[in-house]
């Protein structure tokens, strides 16, 4: 018989209410991560409006599926990879990937010193979603979520060799973004 | 995540984790509700896969019932037909029957007397051969030493202890003839006046012998022997004028031997009569033993769940109820428009609400009270609906506690609005909606009804019945289900706390109707049922906006009735 049990923490409890449906327990869990997980969708979506629609399937199928939840990793990892398996599935459909031989190697690219301390994040967000679908995933994927090449061949089904060369093209991209605003920001300043 | 041991990371991604890893967003202030909306939709479907299942099952177990009632009733009948063909009855001449109709105790009433007119007339000729004794011995009677004693002695040329004779059935040389209906083997013991046991070992008709005799459809085996008397027992007296004349048992005995034939075919003729009167006998016999019965019912029907609208001029203008907030003025959508539409909603309501297509069905077990009067109960399952259409909707908004930001919820139909005082939104208006949507009301019950039914016959094959009782209704769930699917729609289980509708419902039920006997077990009975709720469907009226009534379903009673052990004799 078991005596003493472990108090059950407020996750804990949170998990359980939406694993038996518990709807405003699942509305909790939904206030706790939403901003966090628009921020994530809104990274991968051309628009806030399919940000949304992406955000809206994701929180579905994290109460769908909450019983097949682990515990080995924090809610919050779980409901990001879900958000972000989400976000690249409905990329996917929306634009067929082309499958990409290209084999450019990364280290080629120039990685001078960057400095974003005077973006806002409407800015840097507005940049990323510039990229095509490709290069965005996969820059989402290397450069915010920190996933290798590797694995972000094996999530998107692509080759390691295509994820490098899309990576350092969307990357490219974006330095270029980036150098072209501080080089308005500078005549800007200049004309002052 | 991997990112720890990513080597070829520089500056632009950490840059851009750092600013944008945590980052947040704000979502559109319906998107929980467009979430909440998939999630009843993907609960809805889940659902109707559940509800899909359940009523295969339910069809399943209702063709498996249905099977074995007719099995049960085509072998019970079978049992029944085959008793009717024992011998004598099967191999009885056609040419033999006739229309008088009579009774076992009538035949052998005139077997009997019969007999005893032809016994004075014959001789005794023959007693039966040692070899078959044995016989005796196998059929379970007991033999004593006096009896083999008797067997040994040679000498004697009467009946002997232990030896039997075989005579016409229902004879009994000191009883007489002793009708046995419906028995086809039976054991008669008596004896001879006067108290000399030690007689056992000459005449055997001599007073104080007992016989013991055993009587079956074909013969009668008298054994003599007095194992079996009691000391001071009293022996019966049925025929003096057998009991007048012991000395001439035994030639009586052979005189019945040698008419054997002659009084077999009066008998037969009696058993072609009695073969004829057969069916009723078997119903009759049915209606006087058997207690129980299977009964199983099928009752679709209209229900009125008896729900209306509020009355906005009956509602309060301030405070707790929710139309009082949307008709008062102040608030956003608070409009006198609104007002207006709750009037219209309500009107609207009132004439489009229809009842659906319900039904219930019901296992139960039936104990015969008396002859006519039975009594009823088992469980049950019912599915009530109601459907309306409507204009309106009960649009919502919420206002976020710490920003003060103010949102709206997917729109409500009215009613569910209505069901509950305590209503969470901040503020509701009543607006017209472009197309009319069509809302479903749904309410599955389990139910575990008692009855009484009283049955009347109105022929053979044809009766009436009168049926009442009460039945507890426990809900599974109950849903409003609109058809649109911006339309919030809503659905309860029985142990969710959200529900505004009542847990335990009790009814009283009544219907009248005839049957009619499709075999000696098996009857079909149909007729209007009434069912009517004791109590409101909302748990708490007093608190609900919605004036309510108390809900009722008409339908029609369709039952099987099968009736258990009905071959008792």
């Amino acid at each position: 018989m078991k005596l003493f049990t472990k108090p059950k923490s407020d996750e804990e409890k949170l998990i359980e209410g939406c694993i038996a449906g518990k709807r405003d327990m699942q509305r909790l869990l939904y206030d706790l991560y939403s901003r966090k997980m628009m921020a994530v969708c809104m990274r991968y979506a051309p628009t806030s409006f399919e940000a949304e629609d992406m955000m809206q399937e994701g929180f579905v199928k994290v109460f769908a599926n909450m019983e097949k939840f682990k515990r080995d990793c924090p809610l919050e990892f779980w409901v990001r990879r879900i958000m972000i398996n989400t976000a690249l599935k409905q990329l996917r459909q929306k634009s067929l990937m082309t499958v990409s031989h290209e084999t450019e190697e990364v280290s080629n690219i120039a990685s001078a010193d960057v400095n974003l301390t005077g973006y806002s994040m409407d800015e840097l967000l507005s940049m990323i979603q510039s990229l095509a679908p490709r290069y965005r995933m996969v820059f989402n994927l290397y450069a915010i979520e920190g996933y290798n090449h590797k694995e972000i061949g094996e999530m998107l089904g692509i080759s390691e060799g295509t994820s490098k060369s899309q990576y350092s093209r969307a990357r490219a991209i974006l330095q270029g973004m980036l150098e072209r605003q501080d080089k308005t920001y500078q005549e800007h300043v200049i004309s002052q | 995540m991997s990112s720890a041991n990513n080597p070829k990371r520089n500056s632009l991604e950490d840059e851009f984790q750092r600013r944008l890893f945590d980052a947040e967003a704000r979502p559109a202030p319906d998107l929980w509700a467009r979430i909440d909306h998939d999630l009843t939709v993907q609960e809805n479907q889940d659902y109707k896969k559940r509800v899909l299942f359940y009523r295969q099952l339910a069809a399943a177990c209702f063709v498996l019932f249905a099977l074995t009632g007719t099995l049960l009733a085509y072998y019970y009948n079978s049992s029944l037909n085959q008793s009717g063909t024992q011998p004598g009855i099967a191999a009885t001449p056609a040419t033999n029957s006739t229309n008088a109709a009579i009774t076992v105790e009538e035949a052998m009433k005139a077997y009997a007397a019969q007999q005893e007119e032809t016994a004075i007339a014959y001789t005794p000729e023959t007693v039966e051969s040692e070899a078959t004794q044995k016989v005796v011995s196998t059929t379970g009677m007991q033999q004593t030493k006096n009896q083999v004693v008797a067997e040994t002695s040679e000498t004697n040329d009467g009946p002997q202890v232990g030896d039997y004779f075989n005579v016409a059935p229902g004879y009994s040389p000191y009883l007489g003839y002793t009708p046995m209906p419906s028995r086809s083997r039976g054991y008669v013991s008596g004896g001879f006046p006067g108290n000399n046991a030690g007689a056992v070992q000459g005449n055997p008709f001599a007073s104080g012998n007992r016989y013991t005799q055993i009587i079956t459809w074909e013969s009668v085996t008298i054994t003599f022997g007095n194992n079996t008397q009691a000391p001071g027992q009293q022996y019966p007296l049925r025929s003096q004028s057998l009991a007048a004349r012991p000395q001439s048992f035994a030639d009586m005995s052979e005189a019945h031997q040698a008419g054997r034939q002659q009084a077999q075919q009066a008998a037969e003729a009696s058993q072609v009569k009695l073969a004829d009167q057969q069916p009723k006998a078997v119903e009759a016999a049915t209606n006087a033993s058997s207690r129980w019965s299977l009964n199983l019912a099928y009752v679709p029907s209209v229900f009125d769940q008896n729900i209306g609208l509020p009355d906005p001029l009956a509602m309060p203008r301030s405070g707790g109820n929710m139309f009082g907030i949307a008709a008062s003025g102040p608030s956003v959508n608070a409009s006198k428009e609104s007002y207006q539409n709750i009037s219209a909603a309500r009107e609207e309501f009132k004439e489009s609400t229809q009842p659906a297509l319900s039904f219930a069905v019901e296992a139960k077990a039936g104990f015969r009270l008396k002859e006519k009067l039975k009594l009823l109960t088992g469980i049950g399952y019912s599915e009530s609906r109601s459907r309306s259409k409507s204009n309106y909707v009960v649009r919502q908004f919420w206002v976020k506690p710490r920003s003060n930001e103010r949102y709206e919820l997917n729109p409500s139909t009215f009613f569910v609005s209505s069901l509950n005082d305590g209503f969470s939104s901040d503020s509701v208006s009543v607006a017209r909606t472009g197309d009319a949507f069509a809302t479903e009301y749904k309410y599955r019950h389990l139910t575990v009804p008692v009855g009484l039914q009283y049955e009347h016959d109105i022929n053979k094959d044809w009766f009436v019945y009168a049926a009442a009782g009460v039945a507890a209704n426990f809900l599974l769930e109950s849903s409003v289900t609109a058809s649109n699917q911006q339309v919030q729609s809503v659905s309860y289980t029985a142990d969710d706390n959200d529900s505004p509708f009542r847990n335990v419902q009790f009814s009283g039920n009544g219907s009248v109707g005839v049957g009619k006997r499709i075999s000696p077990n098996l009857t079909l009975a149909l007729g209007p049922e009434v069912r009517h709720y004791f109590s409101t469907l909302i748990a708490d009226p007093d608190q609900a906006a919605a004036p309510q009534g108390k809900p009722y379903a008409i339908g029609m009673n369709m039952s099987l009735n099968y009736q258990l052990s009905s071959s008792r004799k």
